[in-house]
């Protein structure tokens, strides 16, 4: 009787074992899932990110030659942001700043009726000035970093793939 | 009666358990190793994407405003297999780069048998095109569309932006099989507007 009990004690052991294993199985299919989302959520916020590098460097920058510009006529940090109009219409790089987030559609591939299939994603940007160090400055400087953050956008029963949000940093001088 | 009651049920549990240690290593195994192959395609897609954006970025450099930045493309399918054009080169000077996309091998992606190519990137140095850079031959899709500042396609004459769009086979190991397996594809793209083409 006793081996009884010890061989259904070992198949409890090795139950508990084999659901243990199931379940990391499962977490790495997430994680594949995942890498594929993040792939795509790198096209998205590359794309964006040329779309800022081709504006301006400053408001005070605009149309104006460089050498007549100084540090004291940069935007100040806390005047950061366009919240009204961007980012329809942004023109310069500060101007995205806590931007209304932007969501985008990544097409894959189309289906048998040519209906577009692929994902949205949401993208969040942050602006700063940074130092020559790269440490972020409180005063104006000729360095700007941006930080887009990029999620997978979710509607209704919509699954996410993505555990968690891609970032992406640049820095930008006046060119 | 009772001894061998507990041999039989003994036997019977540890053939099950056995059964299912097996079952449990062949799928954490095979996990492990889709695991790998997922990392190593993002990495290799990762990088021919930031190659791919650096390069493209520099079309139309230094080009003057008679001269177009893109000298030829063209589009076979959805592949595009030729795009020349004004670029940076590897000593930072101007030069005409080329790519040449060919189907080198062919590989099974969920039950679908697909082409996979190769990226070839040339240099124009003095009369000839030299190889330098590309990327390995597990393309299953790459275009490249010449768009006006507008978004609407069209020819090199009036290019503004540059397109891109691509998909990588996840593929468990590179070569010449004929009969390699993957079971994911990897896409990326952007829409460039290179300051040389403006």
């Amino acid at each position: 009787m006793s081996e009884t009990m010890l061989a259904m004690v070992a198949l409890m052991v090795a139950v508990f074992f084999a659901f243990s294993q199931q379940r990391s199985v499962v977490q790495a299919e997430q994680e594949i899932a995942s890498v594929e989302l993040e792939v795509l959520a790198n096209a998205v916020g590359s794309e964006v990110m040329q779309l800022i590098a081709t504006q301006d460097f400053d408001d005070a920058t605009i149309g104006v030659d460089l050498q007549t510009v100084t540090l004291s006529d940069l935007t100040l940090p806390a005047q950061f942001g366009d919240t009204l109009s961007c980012p329809a219409v942004c023109d310069d790089i500060d101007d995205f700043n806590n931007m209304k987030p932007d969501t985008t559609f990544f097409e894959i591939t189309r289906d048998s009726l040519d209906n577009p299939v692929g994902f949205n994603f949401t993208v969040v940007a942050d602006v700063k000035y940074v130092n020559d160090a790269g440490v972020e400055s409180s005063t104006p400087t000729w360095m700007k970093e941006v930080t887009l953050y990029v999620d997978q956008a979710v509607q209704g029963l919509e699954k996410k793939y993505l555990l968690q949000p891609v970032q992406l940093k640049r820095q930008f001088s006046p060119q | 009666m009772i001894a061998l009651y507990d041999h039989l049920v003994a036997i019977l549990v540890g053939g099950v358990i056995i059964l299912l240690l097996f079952n449990v290593q062949q799928r954490t195994q095979k996990s492990t190793v889709e695991r790998t192959m997922m990392y190593m395609a993002k990495t290799s897609t990762l990088d021919m994407a930031s190659f791919i954006e650096r390069d493209l970025m520099n079309a139309g450099f230094n080009t003057p405003p008679v001269e177009t930045g893109v000298l030829y493309h063209n589009t076979t399918g959805s592949v595009t297999d030729s795009l020349v054009f004004w670029g940076v080169g590897a000593g930072g000077t101007r030069a005409r780069i080329a790519y040449g996309v060919s189907a080198v091998d062919s590989a099974t992606i969920a039950g679908e048998r697909v082409p996979l190519y190769e990226l070839r990137r040339y240099e124009r140095q003095g009369s000839s095109f030299v190889r330098a850079g590309g990327s390995a031959a597990t393309l299953t899709d790459f275009e490249i569309t010449l768009l006006t500042a507008g978004n609407i396609p069209t020819d090199v004459s009036t290019a503004q932006k540059l397109k891109v769009r691509l998909s990588n086979a996840v593929l468990p190991e590179f070569g010449d099989d004929t009969h390699l397996t993957g079971y994911r594809r990897l896409f990326w793209g952007i829409t460039l507007s290179p300051p040389g083409l403006q």
